[in-house]
Protein backbone atom coordinates (compact mmCIF):
# COMPACT_ATOMS: atom_id res chain seq x y z
CA UNK A 1 0.00 0.00 0.00
CA UNK A 2 3.05 2.32 0.49
CA UNK A 3 4.55 1.18 -2.21
CA UNK A 4 1.67 2.11 -4.14
CA UNK A 5 1.29 5.74 -2.72
CA UNK A 6 4.58 6.52 -3.32
CA UNK A 7 4.31 5.56 -7.05
CA UNK A 8 1.42 7.64 -7.34
CA UNK A 9 3.54 10.46 -5.85
CA UNK A 10 6.25 9.79 -8.03
CA UNK A 11 3.89 9.99 -10.96
CA UNK A 12 2.72 13.84 -9.83
CA UNK A 13 5.98 15.21 -9.50
CA UNK A 14 7.14 13.93 -12.78
CA UNK A 15 4.14 15.24 -14.50
CA UNK A 16 4.13 18.70 -12.02
CA UNK A 17 7.89 18.86 -13.40
CA UNK A 18 7.52 18.46 -16.76
CA UNK A 19 8.08 21.64 -18.41
CA UNK A 20 6.88 24.69 -16.68
CA UNK A 21 3.27 24.34 -15.41
CA UNK A 22 0.47 25.83 -16.34
CA UNK A 23 -1.19 26.41 -13.34
CA UNK A 24 0.05 26.13 -9.74
CA UNK A 25 -3.13 25.68 -6.96
CA UNK A 26 -2.31 25.83 -3.27
CA UNK A 27 -5.56 25.81 -0.73
CA UNK A 28 -6.36 25.37 2.62
CA UNK A 29 -9.94 24.24 3.28
CA UNK A 30 -12.11 23.68 6.53
CA UNK A 31 -13.16 20.19 6.25
CA UNK A 32 -16.28 18.27 7.80
CA UNK A 33 -16.20 14.09 8.32
CA UNK A 34 -18.73 11.54 9.11
CA UNK A 35 -17.11 7.93 9.61
CA UNK A 36 -19.33 5.06 9.97
CA UNK A 37 -17.71 1.89 10.60
CA UNK A 38 -19.84 -1.67 11.45
CA UNK A 39 -22.70 0.18 12.60
CA UNK A 40 -24.21 2.75 13.24
CA UNK A 41 -23.72 3.08 16.54
CA UNK A 42 -20.12 3.37 15.94
CA UNK A 43 -20.18 6.61 13.70
CA UNK A 44 -18.27 9.36 14.53
CA UNK A 45 -18.78 12.92 13.31
CA UNK A 46 -16.18 15.81 13.24
CA UNK A 47 -14.41 18.93 11.95
CA UNK A 48 -11.04 19.69 11.24
CA UNK A 49 -8.57 21.40 8.26
CA UNK A 50 -6.74 20.34 5.46
CA UNK A 51 -4.79 21.77 2.45
CA UNK A 52 -4.70 21.08 -1.35
CA UNK A 53 -1.92 21.21 -3.78
CA UNK A 54 -3.13 21.17 -7.78
CA UNK A 55 -0.47 21.11 -10.68
CA UNK A 56 -2.52 21.66 -14.20
CA UNK A 57 -0.23 20.92 -17.06
CA UNK A 58 -1.92 20.93 -20.52
CA UNK A 59 -4.23 17.39 -20.21
CA UNK A 60 -2.43 16.48 -16.86
CA UNK A 61 -3.76 17.21 -13.88
CA UNK A 62 -2.11 16.47 -10.71
CA UNK A 63 -3.85 16.91 -6.97
CA UNK A 64 -2.33 15.92 -3.75
CA UNK A 65 -4.89 16.73 -0.39
CA UNK A 66 -5.05 16.13 2.95
CA UNK A 67 -7.16 16.84 6.09
CA UNK A 68 -7.13 15.73 9.83
CA UNK A 69 -9.87 16.03 11.61
CA UNK A 70 -11.15 15.01 15.28
CA UNK A 71 -13.97 12.75 15.24
CA UNK A 72 -16.00 12.43 18.16
CA UNK A 73 -17.77 9.02 18.17
CA UNK A 74 -22.10 9.12 18.95
CA UNK A 75 -23.29 8.86 22.17
CA UNK A 76 -24.46 5.43 21.66
CA UNK A 77 -20.92 4.35 20.70
CA UNK A 78 -18.63 2.88 23.35
CA UNK A 79 -15.24 3.85 21.21
CA UNK A 80 -13.36 7.16 22.32
CA UNK A 81 -12.52 10.41 20.67
CA UNK A 82 -9.56 10.08 17.83
CA UNK A 83 -8.01 11.72 14.98
CA UNK A 84 -8.20 10.84 11.24
CA UNK A 85 -6.00 11.80 9.10
CA UNK A 86 -6.10 11.07 5.18
CA UNK A 87 -3.82 11.92 2.35
CA UNK A 88 -4.77 11.51 -1.41
CA UNK A 89 -2.97 12.01 -4.47
CA UNK A 90 -4.53 11.77 -7.56
CA UNK A 91 -3.51 11.88 -10.92
CA UNK A 92 -5.38 12.63 -14.26
CA UNK A 93 -5.03 12.63 -18.18
CA UNK A 94 -8.40 14.51 -20.05
CA UNK A 95 -9.09 12.66 -22.81
CA UNK A 96 -12.20 15.32 -23.93
CA UNK A 97 -13.11 18.02 -23.07
CA UNK A 98 -14.63 17.13 -19.42
CA UNK A 99 -13.49 13.48 -19.44
CA UNK A 100 -10.36 12.37 -17.64
CA UNK A 101 -9.26 9.30 -16.52
CA UNK A 102 -7.58 9.28 -13.05
CA UNK A 103 -5.55 6.88 -10.91
CA UNK A 104 -4.19 7.56 -7.28
CA UNK A 105 -4.25 6.40 -3.87
CA UNK A 106 -5.16 7.51 -0.51
CA UNK A 107 -3.89 6.69 3.16
CA UNK A 108 -6.12 7.25 6.16
CA UNK A 109 -4.55 6.98 9.37
CA UNK A 110 -6.42 6.62 12.79
CA UNK A 111 -5.50 7.57 16.03
CA UNK A 112 -5.19 5.73 18.50
CA UNK A 113 -4.99 3.08 16.14
CA UNK A 114 -7.81 0.54 17.58
CA UNK A 115 -10.35 3.45 17.60
CA UNK A 116 -11.29 2.61 13.74
CA UNK A 117 -9.31 1.26 10.75
CA UNK A 118 -6.48 2.50 9.08
CA UNK A 119 -7.37 2.20 5.28
CA UNK A 120 -4.96 2.24 2.31
CA UNK A 121 -5.51 1.92 -1.47
CA UNK A 122 -4.66 2.69 -5.15
CA UNK A 123 -8.07 4.34 -6.99
CA UNK A 124 -8.68 4.27 -10.54
CA UNK A 125 -11.69 5.75 -11.59
CA UNK A 126 -12.99 9.09 -14.06
CA UNK A 127 -13.29 13.17 -13.84
CA UNK A 128 -15.44 15.33 -15.79
CA UNK A 129 -14.94 18.68 -15.19
CA UNK A 130 -16.94 21.52 -16.44
CA UNK A 131 -16.09 24.92 -17.44
CA UNK A 132 -19.27 26.49 -16.62
CA UNK A 133 -18.32 30.40 -17.10
CA UNK A 134 -14.90 31.85 -17.29
CA UNK A 135 -14.76 31.56 -13.63
CA UNK A 136 -16.42 28.83 -12.65
CA UNK A 137 -16.38 25.02 -12.73
CA UNK A 138 -17.86 21.92 -11.34
CA UNK A 139 -16.45 18.91 -11.50
CA UNK A 140 -17.51 15.27 -10.74
CA UNK A 141 -15.44 12.09 -9.81
CA UNK A 142 -15.84 8.73 -9.36
CA UNK A 143 -13.58 5.78 -8.57
CA UNK A 144 -12.83 2.04 -7.78
CA UNK A 145 -10.85 1.34 -5.12
CA UNK A 146 -8.66 -1.39 -5.83
CA UNK A 147 -7.85 -4.00 -2.97
CA UNK A 148 -8.01 -1.75 0.40
CA UNK A 149 -5.71 -2.72 2.97
CA UNK A 150 -6.66 -2.04 6.43
CA UNK A 151 -4.83 -2.20 9.53
CA UNK A 152 -7.33 -4.93 10.84
CA UNK A 153 -6.89 -7.11 8.37
CA UNK A 154 -9.86 -8.47 5.93
CA UNK A 155 -10.96 -7.89 2.47
CA UNK A 156 -13.12 -5.96 0.65
CA UNK A 157 -16.09 -6.54 -1.98
CA UNK A 158 -17.20 -3.35 -3.51
CA UNK A 159 -15.14 -0.21 -2.65
CA UNK A 160 -16.15 3.00 -4.56
CA UNK A 161 -15.96 6.66 -4.21
CA UNK A 162 -17.23 9.37 -5.21
CA UNK A 163 -17.11 13.38 -5.42
CA UNK A 164 -18.38 16.37 -6.74
CA UNK A 165 -17.87 19.97 -6.47
CA UNK A 166 -17.80 23.47 -7.61
CA UNK A 167 -15.07 26.37 -8.05
CA UNK A 168 -15.33 29.66 -8.07
CA UNK A 169 -12.40 32.07 -8.67
CA UNK A 170 -11.61 35.75 -9.84
CA UNK A 171 -11.02 36.55 -13.68
CA UNK A 172 -7.19 36.23 -13.59
CA UNK A 173 -7.61 33.07 -11.95
CA UNK A 174 -5.87 33.98 -8.96
CA UNK A 175 -7.99 33.34 -5.98
CA UNK A 176 -10.68 31.04 -5.90
CA UNK A 177 -13.29 29.45 -3.20
CA UNK A 178 -14.22 25.47 -3.83
CA UNK A 179 -16.48 23.39 -1.74
CA UNK A 180 -16.75 19.90 -2.60
CA UNK A 181 -18.05 16.48 -1.01
CA UNK A 182 -16.42 13.27 -1.07
CA UNK A 183 -17.79 9.95 -0.03
CA UNK A 184 -16.57 6.49 0.28
CA UNK A 185 -17.45 3.38 0.64
CA UNK A 186 -15.84 0.33 1.67
CA UNK A 187 -17.77 -2.68 2.43
CA UNK A 188 -14.83 -4.87 4.57
CA UNK A 189 -15.20 -8.32 5.45
CA UNK A 190 -13.31 -10.31 8.12
CA UNK A 191 -13.08 -13.83 8.86
CA UNK A 192 -12.14 -14.29 12.72
CA UNK A 193 -11.03 -17.32 14.33
CA UNK A 194 -11.33 -19.70 15.00
CA UNK A 195 -14.91 -20.45 13.18
CA UNK A 196 -13.69 -18.26 10.44
CA UNK A 197 -17.39 -17.15 9.60
CA UNK A 198 -17.37 -14.01 7.38
CA UNK A 199 -18.34 -11.27 9.55
CA UNK A 200 -19.08 -7.97 7.61
CA UNK A 201 -17.61 -4.82 8.96
CA UNK A 202 -18.61 -1.75 6.24
CA UNK A 203 -16.45 1.60 6.06
CA UNK A 204 -18.35 4.50 4.95
CA UNK A 205 -16.99 8.05 5.41
CA UNK A 206 -18.41 10.93 3.67
CA UNK A 207 -16.34 14.19 4.15
CA UNK A 208 -17.29 17.20 2.44
CA UNK A 209 -14.28 20.79 2.14
CA UNK A 210 -14.86 24.10 1.82
CA UNK A 211 -11.42 26.00 1.16
CA UNK A 212 -10.00 29.01 -0.89
CA UNK A 213 -6.90 28.36 -3.33
CA UNK A 214 -4.21 30.48 -4.67
CA UNK A 215 -3.05 30.13 -8.06
CA UNK A 216 0.28 30.68 -9.70
CA UNK B 1 -6.82 86.13 -117.30
CA UNK B 2 -7.31 89.29 -115.21
CA UNK B 3 -10.05 88.26 -113.57
CA UNK B 4 -8.24 84.85 -112.39
CA UNK B 5 -5.62 86.71 -111.37
CA UNK B 6 -7.49 88.94 -109.32
CA UNK B 7 -9.57 86.15 -107.78
CA UNK B 8 -6.12 84.10 -107.10
CA UNK B 9 -4.40 87.39 -105.56
CA UNK B 10 -7.84 87.97 -103.63
CA UNK B 11 -7.56 84.30 -101.94
CA UNK B 12 -3.81 84.83 -101.33
CA UNK B 13 -3.92 88.24 -99.74
CA UNK B 14 -5.85 86.23 -97.05
CA UNK B 15 -2.29 85.03 -96.38
CA UNK B 16 -1.10 87.74 -95.63
CA UNK B 17 -1.59 88.25 -91.89
CA UNK B 18 0.30 85.21 -91.41
CA UNK B 19 3.62 86.62 -92.70
CA UNK B 20 5.12 87.65 -89.55
CA UNK B 21 5.32 91.48 -89.37
CA UNK B 22 8.05 91.56 -86.86
CA UNK B 23 10.88 92.04 -90.20
CA UNK B 24 13.64 95.16 -89.18
CA UNK B 25 14.67 95.43 -93.11
CA UNK B 26 13.38 98.23 -94.66
CA UNK B 27 13.44 96.27 -98.08
CA UNK B 28 11.19 93.32 -96.94
CA UNK B 29 9.07 96.02 -95.41
CA UNK B 30 8.63 97.61 -98.61
CA UNK B 31 8.11 93.99 -100.54
CA UNK B 32 5.34 93.04 -97.89
CA UNK B 33 3.57 96.61 -98.18
CA UNK B 34 3.35 96.21 -101.46
CA UNK B 35 2.04 92.08 -101.43
CA UNK B 36 -0.55 93.42 -99.46
CA UNK B 37 -1.29 96.16 -101.68
CA UNK B 38 -1.25 93.77 -104.48
CA UNK B 39 1.66 95.68 -106.28
CA UNK B 40 2.99 92.36 -107.12
CA UNK B 41 5.93 93.79 -109.21
CA UNK B 42 6.80 96.19 -106.60
CA UNK B 43 6.84 93.22 -103.90
CA UNK B 44 9.11 90.84 -106.30
CA UNK B 45 11.61 94.09 -106.86
CA UNK B 46 11.78 94.37 -103.10
CA UNK B 47 12.19 90.92 -102.29
CA UNK B 48 14.85 90.53 -104.86
CA UNK B 49 16.65 93.81 -103.34
CA UNK B 50 16.03 92.60 -99.68
CA UNK B 51 18.10 88.90 -100.71
CA UNK B 52 20.82 90.71 -101.99
CA UNK B 53 21.19 92.50 -98.25
CA UNK B 54 22.02 91.05 -94.94
CA UNK B 55 19.45 89.90 -93.90
CA UNK B 56 18.17 87.77 -90.31
CA UNK B 57 17.09 84.47 -90.36
CA UNK B 58 13.33 85.78 -89.92
CA UNK B 59 13.71 88.41 -92.76
CA UNK B 60 14.98 85.88 -94.88
CA UNK B 61 12.12 83.02 -94.40
CA UNK B 62 9.62 86.31 -94.63
CA UNK B 63 11.15 87.32 -97.95
CA UNK B 64 11.11 83.96 -99.36
CA UNK B 65 7.78 84.04 -98.17
CA UNK B 66 6.46 86.99 -99.67
CA UNK B 67 8.79 85.59 -103.06
CA UNK B 68 6.28 82.73 -103.33
CA UNK B 69 3.40 83.74 -102.88
CA UNK B 70 3.98 86.54 -105.32
CA UNK B 71 5.05 84.02 -108.04
CA UNK B 72 2.78 82.09 -107.18
CA UNK B 73 -0.58 85.30 -107.01
CA UNK B 74 1.42 86.28 -110.81
CA UNK B 75 0.61 81.74 -112.05
CA UNK B 76 4.72 81.56 -112.61
CA UNK B 77 5.02 78.24 -111.22
CA UNK B 78 8.43 77.02 -111.28
CA UNK B 79 9.56 79.99 -109.64
CA UNK B 80 7.37 80.10 -107.23
CA UNK B 81 8.48 76.53 -106.26
CA UNK B 82 11.55 77.55 -105.92
CA UNK B 83 10.90 80.06 -103.77
CA UNK B 84 9.06 77.93 -101.75
CA UNK B 85 12.12 75.22 -101.67
CA UNK B 86 14.55 78.02 -100.62
CA UNK B 87 11.41 78.26 -97.41
CA UNK B 88 11.57 74.94 -96.69
CA UNK B 89 15.34 74.76 -96.29
CA UNK B 90 15.12 78.02 -93.99
CA UNK B 91 12.01 76.82 -92.23
CA UNK B 92 10.79 73.37 -92.53
CA UNK B 93 7.93 73.38 -90.37
CA UNK B 94 6.16 76.73 -91.44
CA UNK B 95 3.63 76.19 -94.31
CA UNK B 96 0.92 77.96 -95.89
CA UNK B 97 -2.28 78.35 -93.45
CA UNK B 98 -4.70 75.35 -95.59
CA UNK B 99 -7.63 77.56 -93.87
CA UNK B 100 -6.42 80.73 -95.32
CA UNK B 101 -4.75 80.41 -98.52
CA UNK B 102 -5.66 78.89 -101.76
CA UNK B 103 -5.46 75.66 -103.00
CA UNK B 104 -3.18 76.58 -105.74
CA UNK B 105 -0.54 78.27 -103.09
CA UNK B 106 -0.72 75.11 -101.20
CA UNK B 107 -0.09 72.76 -103.73
CA UNK B 108 2.61 74.92 -104.96
CA UNK B 109 4.37 74.39 -101.68
CA UNK B 110 3.27 70.58 -101.58
CA UNK B 111 4.98 70.13 -104.96
CA UNK B 112 8.29 72.13 -103.31
CA UNK B 113 8.40 70.13 -100.76
CA UNK B 114 8.17 66.62 -102.40
CA UNK B 115 11.33 68.23 -104.51
CA UNK B 116 13.50 68.21 -101.65
CA UNK B 117 14.66 66.18 -98.33
CA UNK B 118 13.63 67.66 -95.01
CA UNK B 119 12.84 66.41 -91.49
CA UNK B 120 10.05 68.24 -90.11
CA UNK B 121 7.70 68.91 -87.26
CA UNK B 122 10.54 66.89 -85.01
CA UNK B 123 9.15 66.92 -81.51
CA UNK B 124 8.92 64.95 -78.32
CA UNK B 125 6.75 65.08 -75.99
CA UNK B 126 7.27 66.33 -71.66
CA UNK B 127 7.39 62.53 -70.24
CA UNK B 128 7.95 61.85 -66.53
CA UNK B 129 9.08 58.19 -65.97
CA UNK B 130 11.33 55.99 -63.41
CA UNK B 131 14.49 55.19 -65.29
CA UNK B 132 14.49 52.22 -66.93
CA UNK B 133 10.81 51.40 -66.84
CA UNK B 134 9.65 54.26 -69.35
CA UNK B 135 10.52 56.10 -72.64
CA UNK B 136 10.35 59.43 -74.07
CA UNK B 137 8.58 59.35 -77.52
CA UNK B 138 10.75 61.57 -80.37
CA UNK B 139 8.44 61.86 -83.50
CA UNK B 140 9.39 63.68 -86.68
CA UNK B 141 8.44 64.05 -90.75
CA UNK B 142 10.90 63.60 -93.79
CA UNK B 143 9.36 65.13 -96.59
CA UNK B 144 11.14 62.16 -98.86
CA UNK B 145 11.57 58.30 -98.26
CA UNK B 146 15.45 58.11 -96.13
CA UNK B 147 17.38 56.57 -93.86
CA UNK B 148 17.07 58.53 -90.45
CA UNK B 149 19.50 58.80 -88.39
CA UNK B 150 18.33 60.21 -84.49
CA UNK B 151 21.58 61.16 -82.41
CA UNK B 152 21.41 62.57 -78.85
CA UNK B 153 24.16 64.73 -77.80
CA UNK B 154 24.80 66.08 -73.93
CA UNK B 155 26.68 65.97 -70.61
CA UNK B 156 28.21 62.25 -70.97
CA UNK B 157 26.62 61.45 -74.24
CA UNK B 158 26.83 61.47 -77.83
CA UNK B 159 25.79 58.11 -79.43
CA UNK B 160 23.08 56.94 -82.03
CA UNK B 161 20.13 55.68 -80.66
CA UNK B 162 17.95 54.96 -83.35
CA UNK B 163 18.29 54.36 -87.75
CA UNK B 164 15.65 53.59 -89.60
CA UNK B 165 14.04 53.74 -92.99
CA UNK B 166 10.88 56.05 -93.18
CA UNK B 167 8.48 57.44 -95.46
CA UNK B 168 6.78 60.20 -93.90
CA UNK B 169 6.46 59.98 -90.07
CA UNK B 170 8.82 57.93 -88.19
CA UNK B 171 9.48 58.00 -84.35
CA UNK B 172 11.87 56.36 -81.94
CA UNK B 173 11.39 55.90 -78.57
CA UNK B 174 14.02 57.21 -76.10
CA UNK B 175 14.75 55.78 -72.43
CA UNK B 176 17.24 58.44 -71.28
CA UNK B 177 19.78 56.05 -70.17
CA UNK B 178 23.47 56.21 -70.73
CA UNK B 179 25.65 53.31 -72.13
CA UNK B 180 25.64 51.34 -69.07
CA UNK B 181 21.75 51.94 -68.45
CA UNK B 182 22.36 54.32 -65.70
CA UNK B 183 20.23 57.33 -66.12
CA UNK B 184 21.40 60.28 -67.90
CA UNK B 185 22.55 63.07 -65.68
CA UNK B 186 20.36 66.12 -65.36
CA UNK B 187 21.00 68.61 -67.68
CA UNK B 188 20.06 70.13 -71.62
CA UNK B 189 20.50 67.73 -74.15
CA UNK B 190 20.24 67.53 -78.20
CA UNK B 191 17.96 64.96 -80.15
CA UNK B 192 19.42 65.30 -83.92
CA UNK B 193 17.57 63.97 -86.48
CA UNK B 194 19.40 63.29 -89.93
CA UNK B 195 17.42 62.24 -93.16
CA UNK B 196 20.01 61.09 -95.74
CA UNK B 197 18.62 59.53 -99.19
CA UNK B 198 21.53 59.31 -101.53
CA UNK B 199 23.72 62.45 -101.31
CA UNK B 200 20.71 64.50 -99.78
CA UNK B 201 21.02 65.14 -96.17
CA UNK B 202 19.33 67.37 -93.86
CA UNK B 203 19.40 67.72 -90.34
CA UNK B 204 17.22 69.27 -87.35
CA UNK B 205 18.10 69.15 -83.68
CA UNK B 206 15.57 69.10 -80.42
CA UNK B 207 16.50 70.78 -77.70
CA UNK B 208 15.30 68.35 -74.53
CA UNK B 209 16.29 69.13 -70.67
CA UNK B 210 16.31 66.24 -68.27
CA UNK B 211 15.87 66.64 -64.55
CA UNK B 212 16.41 64.40 -61.86
CA UNK B 213 14.11 63.36 -58.53
CA UNK B 214 13.43 60.42 -56.10
CA UNK B 215 10.67 58.04 -56.74
CA UNK B 216 7.63 58.32 -54.60
CA UNK B 217 7.73 55.71 -52.09
CA UNK B 218 4.16 53.90 -50.95
CA UNK B 219 2.75 54.53 -47.18
CA UNK B 220 1.87 51.84 -45.33
CA UNK B 221 -1.22 50.14 -45.05
CA UNK B 222 -2.70 49.95 -41.68
CA UNK B 223 -5.88 48.15 -42.45
CA UNK B 224 -6.90 46.43 -45.44
CA UNK B 225 -9.59 48.01 -47.77
CA UNK B 226 -12.50 46.67 -47.30
CA UNK B 227 -12.19 44.47 -44.98
CA UNK B 228 -12.91 45.11 -41.67
CA UNK B 229 -11.70 43.03 -38.56
CA UNK B 230 -14.28 41.07 -36.74
CA UNK B 231 -14.95 40.97 -33.00
CA UNK B 232 -12.72 38.22 -31.78
CA UNK B 233 -14.81 37.54 -28.57
CA UNK B 234 -18.77 38.29 -28.51
CA UNK B 235 -20.90 37.93 -25.44
CA UNK B 236 -23.59 35.08 -25.78
CA UNK B 237 -26.65 35.35 -24.95
CA UNK B 238 -27.72 34.27 -21.42
CA UNK B 239 -28.67 30.67 -20.72
CA UNK B 240 -29.36 28.06 -18.53
CA UNK B 241 -26.21 25.89 -19.31
CA UNK B 242 -24.08 26.64 -16.00
CA UNK B 243 -27.20 25.49 -14.02
CA UNK B 244 -28.28 22.49 -16.15
CA UNK B 245 -24.76 21.48 -15.59
CA UNK B 246 -24.17 22.24 -12.09
CA UNK B 247 -27.65 20.16 -11.25
CA UNK B 248 -26.67 17.47 -13.70
CA UNK B 249 -23.04 17.04 -11.69
CA UNK B 250 -25.29 17.26 -8.32
CA UNK B 251 -28.13 15.19 -8.75
CA UNK B 252 -25.34 12.38 -9.97
CA UNK B 253 -22.92 12.79 -7.39
CA UNK B 254 -25.88 13.17 -4.00
CA UNK B 255 -27.76 10.28 -6.33
CA UNK B 256 -24.90 7.75 -6.06
CA UNK B 257 -23.89 8.67 -2.95
CA UNK B 258 -27.03 8.43 -1.21
CA UNK B 259 -27.69 5.18 -3.32
CA UNK B 260 -24.38 3.84 -2.59
CA UNK B 261 -24.93 4.35 1.34
CA UNK B 262 -24.26 0.74 2.97
CA UNK B 263 -28.00 -0.23 4.18
CA UNK B 264 -26.22 -1.89 7.60
CA UNK B 265 -24.57 1.29 8.84
CA UNK B 266 -27.74 3.50 7.65
CA UNK B 267 -28.45 6.43 6.57
CA UNK B 268 -26.33 9.36 8.42
CA UNK B 269 -27.87 13.28 8.68
CA UNK B 270 -26.53 13.81 5.05
CA UNK B 271 -25.59 17.31 6.19
CA UNK B 272 -22.06 17.67 4.52
CA UNK B 273 -23.78 16.06 1.23
CA UNK B 274 -26.72 18.78 1.50
CA UNK B 275 -24.17 21.63 2.27
CA UNK B 276 -22.18 20.95 -0.39
CA UNK B 277 -25.09 20.14 -3.07
CA UNK B 278 -26.42 23.81 -1.87
CA UNK B 279 -23.12 25.35 -2.93
CA UNK B 280 -22.70 23.59 -6.33
CA UNK B 281 -25.93 24.55 -7.42
CA UNK B 282 -25.99 28.54 -6.28
CA UNK B 283 -22.90 28.19 -7.85
CA UNK B 284 -24.76 26.87 -10.99
CA UNK B 285 -27.83 29.17 -10.91
CA UNK B 286 -25.58 32.70 -10.53
CA UNK B 287 -23.67 31.72 -13.20
CA UNK B 288 -26.60 31.31 -15.62
CA UNK B 289 -28.34 34.53 -14.00
CA UNK B 290 -24.88 36.49 -14.41
CA UNK B 291 -24.06 38.19 -17.81
CA UNK B 292 -22.29 35.68 -19.64
CA UNK B 293 -18.61 36.10 -20.16
CA UNK B 294 -17.25 36.97 -23.63
CA UNK B 295 -16.73 33.91 -26.02
CA UNK B 296 -13.85 33.52 -28.44
CA UNK B 297 -15.17 33.15 -32.19
CA UNK B 298 -12.73 30.98 -33.85
CA UNK B 299 -14.13 31.83 -37.22
CA UNK B 300 -13.53 35.43 -36.39
CA UNK B 301 -9.89 34.92 -35.08
CA UNK B 302 -8.78 33.08 -37.71
CA UNK B 303 -10.11 35.62 -39.83
CA UNK B 304 -8.70 38.40 -38.38
CA UNK B 305 -5.69 36.43 -37.98
CA UNK B 306 -5.76 36.54 -42.18
CA UNK B 307 -6.47 40.34 -42.44
CA UNK B 308 -3.14 40.74 -40.13
CA UNK B 309 -1.03 37.99 -42.18
CA UNK B 310 -2.09 39.42 -45.75
CA UNK B 311 -1.41 42.89 -43.99
CA UNK B 312 1.65 41.95 -42.98
CA UNK B 313 2.38 40.99 -46.26
CA UNK B 314 1.03 43.96 -48.17
CA UNK B 315 3.59 45.89 -45.89
CA UNK B 316 6.27 43.83 -46.36
CA UNK B 317 6.34 44.15 -49.99
CA UNK B 318 5.25 47.17 -49.80
CA UNK B 319 8.53 48.12 -47.46
CA UNK B 320 10.62 46.52 -50.27
CA UNK B 321 8.77 48.52 -52.90
CA UNK B 322 9.87 51.12 -51.00
CA UNK B 323 13.32 50.53 -50.55
CA UNK B 324 13.59 49.44 -54.49
CA UNK B 325 12.18 53.00 -54.81
CA UNK B 326 14.61 54.60 -53.14
CA UNK B 327 17.66 53.35 -55.41
CA UNK B 328 15.24 54.66 -58.23
CA UNK B 329 15.27 57.69 -60.25
CA UNK B 330 12.00 59.72 -61.41
CA UNK B 331 13.55 61.34 -65.06
CA UNK B 332 11.64 64.11 -66.17
CA UNK B 333 12.25 65.16 -69.70
CA UNK B 334 10.56 68.33 -71.11
CA UNK B 335 11.28 69.61 -74.50
CA UNK B 336 13.76 72.67 -73.66
CA UNK B 337 12.63 76.29 -74.02
CA UNK B 338 14.16 77.35 -77.51
CA UNK B 339 15.46 74.48 -78.00
CA UNK B 340 13.84 73.52 -81.19
CA UNK B 341 15.28 73.98 -84.52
Amino acid sequence: MRRALGISCVFGVLAASMASAQTVRVGVHAVSATLDEVKKEKRADGEGFGGTLQIRFGKILFEASGYQTEMSPSQESDSVDFKARQFDVRLSYRLATAVAVEVGGGRRFIDPELAAQDVGFVRIGVLSENQIARIANVWIRGAYLVAPKFSGGGESGLSVELGFGAGVGTTNGRFRVRADYEFQRIDRRIFPEPAQLELKVPIQIAVARLGVEVGF
Amino acid sequence: MRLRTLLATAVVSAGIPTLVSAQQNAAVQRAQQAYQALDFSAALRNAQTALNQRLTQEDRILTYEILAFTYGALDSTRQAVAAFRELIFLDPNREPDVERVSPRITSLYASALGQVLVVRRTQADSSSFVAGQGMVPIRYQVSRPSRVFTRVIGPGIDAVIDSQLVAGTGGVQWDALGAGGEPLPPGDYQIVVTAQEGRNEFGTQLGVRIRHAPVDTVAHLVRLPGYTPQPEFVTPPRDWKPLGIALLATGLGAGAAVALENGQLEAGTREQLGGVSALVLITGLVMSIKKPDPQPVPANILYNQLLREQLAERNAAIAAENAARRRQTLLTVTPAIGGAP
